[in-house]
């Protein structure tokens, strides 16, 4: 990869020459092309990360556009993930980037994500995050957990046994009702990036923050040191009930 | 029994405080949930979702509490954009 693109950024002293050489090296797999989804794969294929796969079956609408920057109204009626592809290949045709036109089911997941040094959480439902919470433990690959609803994002990132999972901090309402849920247009770009944050700081070998909760409107920014629940049925027990 | 009850989110608004305490007439976190919901009834709706912890530590509903406990309760965020 041609480094002098990322000139500015090797000068910043939390990635330096090394983390961006590694960062070239990083497979991230993003589950879900939608308004966290797609913009933490713009924000990551700009950093320079080597491969990038999104993983989205969802069609482009035209009420996804007040919150997803990197669409456009041509693409409406298009396979998000197909698009999306395309369009990050566009800028920076080094990442090898894959756009993968499936939903994640316990099938699937596994094969997903062979290889991948992180995944990222773009999902729209508790179900999948529990899924992928698992193959995390099980497989010990890292996750970010990200969510937006109003004015409001959460975002945890997930070291296998070291931090507490997501089930650490859920309770076990897996089968949630599905809902259309309220979302402020510049909330999700603002989420992505703390997202992507808190991935680069696992893909460098550095502590992560804890739960974050950002609220955009009354400008509150929450930090929680949450403790690991020895009990876990996931983490502690490696009980698997999605797998 | 009084405990602590932290808020995050938009709990915040609706209560209009950050944290409380609480006269809590039960000794299980669900029901802190129960009362809590009833107090601020336009939260009903998030009653089996809200992400709770007892002392920064996770808790289950029927996780028992005590007095001088902190209760920490946020919205449900699953939505990905």
């Amino acid at each position: 990869m041609n480094f002098d693109r990322f000139r500015r950024q090797i000068i910043v002293n939390e990635i330096g020459e090394n983390g961006q050489q590694l960062l070239s090296k990083k497979k991230v797999v993003i589950i879900g092309g939608g308004g966290l989804g797609s913009n933490s794969a713009n924000i990551l294929v700009r950093l320079g990360i080597g491969r990038i796969d999104i993983i989205d079956d969802d069609i482009l609408d035209i009420t996804n556009l007040h919150r997803m920057s990197i669409y456009n109204e041509e693409d409406i009626g298009k396979i998000k993930s197909q698009i999306l592809a395309e369009k990050l290949q566009k800028i920076n045709s080094e990442v090898k980037v894959r756009g993968i036109d499936k939903k994640v089911t316990k099938k699937n997941i596994e094969s997903i994500t062979n290889n991948s040094n992180i995944i990222l959480d773009g999902t729209d439902n508790l179900e999948t995050r529990f899924l992928i919470n698992e193959l995390s433990i099980k497989k010990k690959i890292p996750w970010v957990y990200a969510g937006v609803h109003g004015t409001i994002g959460m975002i945890m990132a997930i070291e296998p046994k070291i931090s507490p999972c997501f089930r650490c901090i859920s309770q076990n309402n897996i089968r949630e009702k599905s809902f259309e849920i309220p979302v402020l247009g510049n909330l999700p770009v603002i989420i992505s990036s703390i997202q992507i944050t808190e991935a680069l700081k696992l893909l460098l070998d550095k502590n992560p923050s804890g739960l974050i909760i950002y609220d955009i409107w009354n400008q509150n920014f929450e930090r929680i040191n949450i403790k690991r629940n020895q009990q876990c049925i996931c983490c502690g027990k490696e009980v698997f009930e999605l797998l | 029994m009084e405990i602590k009850i932290k808020l995050y989110g938009r709990y915040r608004e609706i209560a209009g405080k950050e944290e409380f305490q609480f006269k809590v007439n039960g000794d299980t976190i669900w029901d802190v949930i129960d009362k809590f919901v009833k107090k601020y009834s336009v939260i009903e709706k998030d009653k089996k979702f809200i992400m709770v912890l007892k002392n920064n530590t996770y808790a289950s509903f029927d996780e028992k509490i005590e007095e001088g406990d902190t209760v920490t309760i946020s919205p449900p965020v699953v939505s990905g954009g």
